[in-house]
């Protein structure tokens, strides 16, 4: 196990979800970079392929997830981010029998 | 407390929508208390996993936590018992570690306590409220909410990698690994832990985090 030195308390940041960045450092740098890149790659793993097949079609994914992706860009909040994404597959949903 | 509700909530949709009941799937958030853990939980349950996929997947997510409670633990007060830090790790988050090691005095278990209890109470309740939505609503709403967290996740992602190149790369490299597993028809546990540690592992070869802030 990796020694662990606490140096009291770190930067307070909102966007980052590891350890490193508010406090005590793993003496490992493989490991902490390891640790660092985790919640990142995990994220992206659960949510691509499978946010394509969370809704009624494909395409009402592909929209929600165009919408998601801008909104995020743009340093939207969680919820407007998921509430944008949700919005735009409704309203996909609810335009396609129309085609 | 509207974060954890509204990530909650849409992880009550899905549990309903992946076959759990509302009870299920309350004890779930109440007893886990790991957003992505569980969200990767109910991935696996959802496709019939097996209960290894289920551990290991749950080790490597979670990992980050015991190294979490391994930097708050020097800031804890002395008095605290061990029973009451067992009950502050297990209800760590992002979050509350976030707030606790803001904190220039040393925690009391009050004080520790104090944060926590709202992020369960919200937690579980959240989730429960979901579930029950999720049997109300019709169904063209639920499908809809079902691409929720899934978006919640992109919110997380995307400003971190839009200012670090190699979270960026983390991220599209395991995105990368996950297709080609799923179009092998790899199961879901298996295929995020793959992706998880694999990105992760050869990111951390190729551009290891120098110490202090990144960048």
């Amino acid at each position: 196990m990796a020694v662990y030195r606490s140096n009291g308390f770190g930067d307070l940041s909102h966007q980052s979800l590891t350890p490193h960045n508010f406090s005590g450092k793993i003496k490992n740098k493989w490991l902490r970079s390891f640790l660092y890149y985790v919640p990142y790659a995990c994220l992206s793993a659960m949510t691509f392929p499978a946010i394509f097949f969370a809704t009624q079609s494909v395409w009402s994914a592909v929209a929600g997830v165009a919408i998601a992706l801008l909104l995020a860009f743009f340093n939207r909040s969680l919820i407007t981010v998921a509430a944008g994404a949700c919005l735009t597959v409704l309203v996909v949903e609810q335009l396609m029998p129309l085609f | 407390m509207a974060g954890y509700f509204a990530v909650s909530f849409s992880f009550g949709i899905l549990a309903m929508q992946g076959g759990l009941s509302v009870i299920q799937a309350a004890l779930t958030s109440l007893t886990n208390m790991t957003s992505s853990g569980q969200f990767a939980g109910l991935q696996i349950i959802a496709a019939g996993g097996t209960l290894i996929e289920l551990i290991l997947t749950q080790v490597i997510i979670n990992m980050r936590y015991s190294l979490m409670s391994l930097a708050l633990s020097p800031k804890l007060d002395k008095k605290i018992k061990p029973w009451q830090r067992l009950l502050i790790a297990f209800a760590n988050t992002d979050e509350i570690f976030a707030v606790a090691m803001s904190r220039e005095r040393s925690l009391t278990f009050m004080y520790m306590a104090g944060l926590q209890i709202l992020p369960i109470f919200g937690w579980t309740a959240g989730t429960a409220i979901g579930a029950i939505a999720g049997n109300l609503l019709p169904a063209a709403l639920t499908a809809a909410l079902g691409i929720a967290l899934y978006g919640m996740f992109i919110a997380v992602v995307v400003p971190v990698a839009r200012r670090s190149r190699p979270v960026l790369l983390s991220a599209l490299i395991a995105i990368a690994i996950s297709c080609v597993l799923y179009i092998l028809k790899v199961s879901a546990g298996i295929s995020i832990i793959v992706s998880t540690v694999a990105a992760s592992a050869l990111m951390a070869f190729l551009r290891p985090i120098e110490g202090g802030v990144e960048e």
